[in-house]
């Protein structure tokens, strides 16, 4: 029965990555309306794939596998296109983008661009480490465990510290003027130490 | 609504993302590498003593057996772990301390464990071979790193529906280039994510732990874990009879029968003080099992809740399978093993775009070209090095560890110095030769004792993977020739 469910499931999940392709494939050819309805029900049968996921294997581990079958069957309509694809029509290539006034810094030169390259590499790393470990502790010392529980308490200090020091990551190195970036970083800081010392009060 | 992107926001998304992708390529690809290796860690280790007798169930009688035999052979451990046969490694072994060996069906104790190439793997994924602490940290790091990869990354891909399908195969290097990075980077993208966050909370949690502790547990980091995994306690170390394994496997048996008993662990077994535990694995879930204690008359005494508990129990607890892959047998092993190729081939082709890009612009950085060619063939090249030596048996986990990172090192600088060496060429050619010269010394080794399917499978994978380096080498360099001789033509 399981693995009855598992092929249905299986073949539901690679059904709606080919309707996304000839989603896909509409667009390219200028049907707007087909194009929508197929990508209506490539997202529909995907969704709905995972009833039988659930059912074969587990809910959480059902939807995993959905998941893991809907990316290998997309790559696998990738590795098919690039079969299809001669080359003919090829596009003339756009000159490389410059950036703006942030990390290519093209303006800075010497000593000026080695210490700027520094400090956004001090900003990125440990201060926003440190910023996203208070942030972290902030969580940890609000989070009432008489309600929330110790075991939740603990799972999303551990899983708070990454995403925060990722987006920390991604904001410092985003290419606008390292005056904002440094603002918001150490603004987000102040209100996490104000928000630890509060708590202590 | 991802088209509509403003033209700004991207270029400025994409700019982070370069300057991120940058600074954690090269180690980010030995992680990539090494972690798609290790989630075959169970098939290696079955490779590596192929002789070990596999079975898929054990007598409660036969671990009690065991565990009296080991317990004889060792002084008193503070740990001791029983690893049953399970579907993914249907051998029975037991670990005291720092000493583990294998066993029969019965419980007599066999050879001892020894899988070199399978614990320089754990280590190089692990900790990059670093000190525990500093490795756990510096991979929970990349992990972050990858994390924001990902996520720039798609901030920083407004056509991101509108190429779904598209992968050009000809036309300029860097347009093959991108499309290979774009569209693997899109459909790989749940991946990557799950790989990158769960490696960078698992790699991060020792941080958090030393900063957390002292700050609202009294600096005690021991009891930290404790409200996902449970506590140790350290208990009166008076001797007295092990606790009833017999009787707890049984008991155990009778009431979650749809349950797999993994391990049974002690903690300083055979004292009156001692801690007593079955590890199971929940078959339907995605986490890695949960803890049934037992007491020394063998009496179960309830679950740590990492099936039942909170919600964030749970999640913690399924953070090691998602990273890993050990979720759902083999055939997720095997989507894993492709999808962790794609995370690498992402890297590569990231930096490449990169230097392509510089090229184009009249920048180009020959040397950082050959050393990065180096290291994307240097890495694979320097692994199997380190497998051919593991296998031959000459030498320990430590020289193993040493002889890598020279090797790598020695690669890139060789390529950086020898402009004319065709690195790319050179280093998959070696990696290919050495995995056959590896296979050859592992197949002499073993010929006698090769019992253990696994130990098959693997042999055959490698053996694909070797004529796959050596043929695609080769062609390359064919093709090279030919467009040389057009060229002069």
């Amino acid at each position: 029965m399981n693995a009855f469910l598992s092929l249905i499931a299986a073949a539901m999940t690679i059904a709606a990555a080919l309707l996304l392709r000839e989603g896909w494939r509409a667009r390219r050819a200028g049907h707007m309306k087909r194009r929508l309805t197929l990508m209506l029900s490539a997202w529909s049968l995907l969704l709905l794939s995972f009833i039988p996921w659930t059912f074969a294997s587990g809910a959480d581990r059902g939807i995993a596998f959905g998941i893991t079958v809907f990316m290998l069957a997309g790559f696998v309509l990738v590795l098919m296109a690039a079969r299809e694809s001669n080359g003919s029509r090829k596009r003339a290539e756009r000159e490389p983008r410059t950036n703006g006034n942030g990390n290519g810094a093209s303006e800075l030169s010497g000593t000026r661009l080695l210490l700027r390259r520094i400090y956004v590499f001090l900003l990125a790393g440990p201060i926003s480490a440190v910023i996203a470990l208070l942030v972290t502790a902030n969580a940890f010392a609000w989070w009432n465990v008489e309600t929330g529980s110790a075991a939740n308490r603990l799972a999303a200090a551990l899983l708070i510290m990454p995403i925060a020091w990722a987006l920390l990551a991604i904001w410092t190195t985003y290419d606008v003027s390292l005056r904002r970036r440094s603002l918001v970083a150490f603004g987000l800081a102040a209100m996490s130490v104000a928000g630890i010392a509060l708590e202590m009060m | 609504m991802w088209s509509k992107l403003p033209p700004r926001f991207v270029a400025r998304m994409l700019s982070g993302h370069t300057v991120v992708g940058l600074a954690a390529s090269a180690l980010l690809y030995v992680l990539c590498l090494s972690g798609t290796a290790m989630v075959f860690h169970e098939e290696f280790a079955r490779w590596e003593q192929p002789g070990v007798p596999e079975f898929s169930e054990v007598a409660p009688e036969s671990v009690s057996v065991l565990a009296t035999n080991a317990l004889a052979r060792v002084e008193q451990p503070h740990h001791f772990d029983i690893a049953l046969p399970i579907e993914s490694m249907p051998r029975m072994s037991v670990t005291a301390d720092e000493a583990s060996w294998y066993a029969n069906a019965d419980g007599e104790l066999l050879a001892q464990v020894s899988h070199p190439w399978t614990e320089f793997l754990t280590k190089l994924h692990y900790y990059l071979t670093l000190p525990s602490f500093f490795g756990l940290t510096l991979v929970g790091i990349l992990g972050m790193l990858m994390t924001a990869l990902v996520i720039s990354g798609v901030l920083a891909h407004p056509k991101l529906f509108r190429d779904a399908f598209k992968l050009r195969r000809k036309g300029t290097e860097r347009l093959r280039e991108t499309d290979t990075h774009n569209r693997l980077g899109v459909w790989a993208a749940p991946f990557h994510l799950i790989v990158a966050f769960t490696g960078a909370a698992l790699g991060l949690a020792s941080l958090v732990a030393v900063v957390l502790s002292p700050a609202y547990l009294d600096g005690n980091i021991e009891t930290f874990y404790a409200p996902i995994f449970g506590e140790e306690t350290e208990g009166d170390k008076t001797a007295a009879p092990l606790a009833d394994i017999d009787t707890a496997l049984h008991n155990f048996d009778a009431e979650y029968p749809g349950l797999v008993p993994w391990y049974v662990s002690f903690h300083d077994p055979a004292t009156a003080g001692q801690s007593a535990h079955i590890l199971a694995q929940h078959p339907r879930r995605l986490i890695f099992g949960d803890y049934y204690p037992f007491n020394a008359e063998g009496e179960l005494t309830g679950n740590t809740g990492l099936s039942d508990g909170p919600v964030g129990q749970q999640i913690a607890g399924a953070l090691y399978p998602l990273h890993f892959g050990s979720f759902g047998g083999l055939w997720v092993k095997f989507a894993y093993g492709v999808l962790g190729i794609l995370a690498c081939v992402m890297v590569v082709s990231g930096v490449n775009i990169w230097l392509l890009k510089r090229r184009q612009r009249g920048r180009a950085v020959p040397a950082l070209e050959r050393a990065w060619a180096a290291t994307a063939w240097g890495t694979p090249a320097a692994m199997v090095l380190v497998l051919l030596i593991a296998v031959a048996g000459v030498a320990q986990i430590g020289w193993l560890v040493g002889i890598f990172w020279a090797a790598l090192l020695l690669g890139i600088a060789v390529a950086i110095i020898l402009p004319r060496l065709p690195a790319a060429f050179a280093f998959r050619t070696a990696s290919g030769v050495l995995l056959l010269a590896a296979l050859i010394v592992h197949a002499v080794q073993n010929a006698t004792v090769f019992h253990s399917p696994a130990a098959w499978g693997v042999s055959i994978s490698l053996l694909l993977v070797a004529a796959w380096l050596l043929r695609g080498s080769f062609r390359r360099r064919q093709r090279e020739e030919e467009s040389l001789v057009a060229s002069r033509a």
